[in-house]
């Protein structure tokens, strides 16, 4: 039996909304210092407005509910699902205002795009954009893959009355450790390693391509989380190709991986256990995923001819597997060249870009995990067929710890997998309906649900403005995991049904 | 469970690099494929 939402259920959401965009608002502080540490007083000016107006609405949101009350697991989805669109929202007010963007909508479709970790764009002239908007780009990157919930509850703590359950709200299945707050905290570390680590090789690769001390430091920062976080936004126009560099490409392809691990594995080899990651069904499901589609795409670019060097094998088809796999979407090829990939290897991308990384990590798409179950069910099936009726036949799999594949499992892996499929042709047949190629279409269909950010050229500032609401939709569904939007739909037309019950009588 | 709640601060730094080695050879296997895949068929 579904329960409506009472007023007091809805101020409570209302105030741990509010904390949320406070966040938010505490963030562009961050831009805001860049921009007067750089100079660039106009972009100063557009962060002091956007964090004033954010916090102003955080605030007032908070104040709906002084008591910092418990919420309840149904609550904290419904507070997921509003934070990331709560996040977004605000978050496009300084883009709006740098004049990069075409409108608010442009300016919101990049804000979802940074924080769902997406990383298509509508921006118009990057190759100019100031330093503070191309760091609140980068850092939306960053808030947004390890989590809004999991910022908040490891920097704020004021979400105590809830944060387990907003936690599990986001799609993190499994604490890391004991206390949540040192999950959230765990998975923090981890990214710093890595953030400093490839912000490091990167800026001294950019310093010795030429780039100044500031310009160098920064791009090898906003490439690293761009990458580390599976968002794939980059500074340049060009993304990745900018920097003509096998060193920078080498180093993204590494981040992208590591971005597209589980934090718990991360954790167990970080432990000492290293055989974790042999014996893992999600680990091994992803690495055939990736071999699989480098294979296809190795024999189309053996069939056409088009990419043919040994540099071009792992510069142009290695890599972008791996970025359509990691859901990052950082590009190395000229406007026009994924003509170049054949039909063999575009299919290859889309499926990559579909099955997506990892569970509990930054990536998007229907996850490695899903796919290993589903893979694991069919030789289930397989197994009781040619089995002895009286056979009763019970298969185990590695994840973490030993588990035995159940009908629940399995069910809940088909409904991810179910709805993510419905999403990508959903989008792919409205894309179409706006007179794109079919192939195109469903390319961009899969990029913006999977939160990948390949593009095959649709993504534009010129697109259909339906386009862009419904890539925003799919960004923010496709993060969400969709569970969450379920619940706030429902909660919203139950609410609705029940006030016209009322007007009725 | 005793095990997974083991700190994992405490081997980062190895933890880390044996990544880093996992990844780099991860890479290596699939360009060196995707090569001998790209000839043998090309």
């Amino acid at each position: 039996m579904w329960i409506r939402f009472s007023s007091a259920e809805v101020r409570t959401i209302a105030h741990y909304l509010g904390v949320l965009v406070l966040g938010v608002a505490a963030l562009m502080l961050v831009p805001l210092f860049t921009a007067l540490f750089l100079g660039e007083w106009g972009p100063a000016l557009d962060y002091l407005i956007g964090a004033s107006v954010a916090a102003a609405i955080g605030v007032a949101l908070m104040l709906a509910d002084v008591g910092r009350p418990q919420l309840s697991l149904r609550q904290s989805l419904i507070v997921s699902a509003l934070a990331w669109l709560g996040a977004a929202s605000v978050g496009a007010i300084p883009l709006a205002l740098s004049g990069n963007y075409g409108s608010y909508l442009d300016a919101l479709f990049d804000a979802m795009s940074g924080f769902t970790t997406s990383g298509l764009t509508v921006v118009v002239d990057l190759d100019h954009m100031a330093y503070a908007h191309n760091m609140w780009r980068h850092l939306t990157h960053l808030i947004g893959g390890q989590g809004i919930i999991v910022a908040a509850i490891s920097l704020a703590v004021a979400l105590k009355g809830g944060a387990f359950s907003l936690y599990l709200a986001e799609g993190r299945d499994e604490r890391i450790l004991p206390n949540v707050l040192h999950t959230a905290r765990f998975i923090w570390f981890v990214t710093t390693v890595w953030v400093v680590s490839g912000t490091t090789v990167l800026s001294v690769v950019n310093w010795f391509s030429g780039m100044g001390a500031v310009r160098g430091l920064l791009h090898g920062f906003w490439l690293t989380i761009a990458a580390f976080d599976t968002g794939g936004f980059g500074p340049m126009s060009q993304n990745a190709l900018y920097y003509h560099s096998p060193w920078v490409e080498g180093a993204l392809l590494v981040l992208m991986i590591a971005g597209t691990f589980n934090f718990n594995l991360h954790a167990n080899l970080w432990r000492g256990d290293r055989m974790e990651v042999f014996g893992n069904i999600e680990a091994r499901t992803l690495a055939a995923n990736m071999a699989i589609c480098v294979a296809f795409v190795a024999v189309s670019f053996g069939v056409g001819q088009m990419f043919a060097t040994d540099a071009e094998v792992w510069r142009k088809g290695v890599f972008h597997v791996i970025s359509a796999h990691s859901g990052t979407g950082h590009q190395t090829l000229y406007p026009g060249q994924w003509q170049f990939f054949g039909g063999t290897g575009i299919i290859a991308l889309v499926l990559a870009m579909a099955f997506g990384g990892m569970v509990s990590s930054t990536a998007g798409g229907i996850k490695s995990l899903r796919v290993g179950l589903i893979l694991l069910s069919v030789v289930h099936s397989i197994k009781q067929a040619i089995s002895p009726p009286s056979a009763v036949v019970r298969l185990r799999f590695h994840h973490l710890t030993d588990r035995f594949l159940t009908p629940e499992i399995v069910a809940s892996a088909f409904t991810y997998f179910a709805l993510y499929i419905l999403s990508y042709a959903t989008g792919g047949l409205v894309t179409a309906a706006y007179g794109y190629d079919a192939g195109a279409a469903i390319f961009e269909s899969v990029s913006a649900a999977a939160n990948v950010g390949l593009s095959s050229g649709i993504t534009s500032a010129s697109m259909p403005g339906g386009l862009k609401v419904l890539y925003i939709f799919q960004m923010w569904a496709g993060r969400l995991e969709y569970l969450s939007l379920i619940t706030l739909i429902l909660a919203v037309i139950l609410s609705f049904t029940r006030r016209m019950g009322r007007a009725q009588s | 469970m005793e095990r997974r709640h083991h700190n994992p601060y405490r081997h980062w730094a190895s933890g880390f690099l044996f990544e880093v080695a996992l990844f780099v050879a991860f890479l290596a296997i699939l360009a060196g494929g995707a090569l001998v895949i790209m000839r043998a068929v090309g």
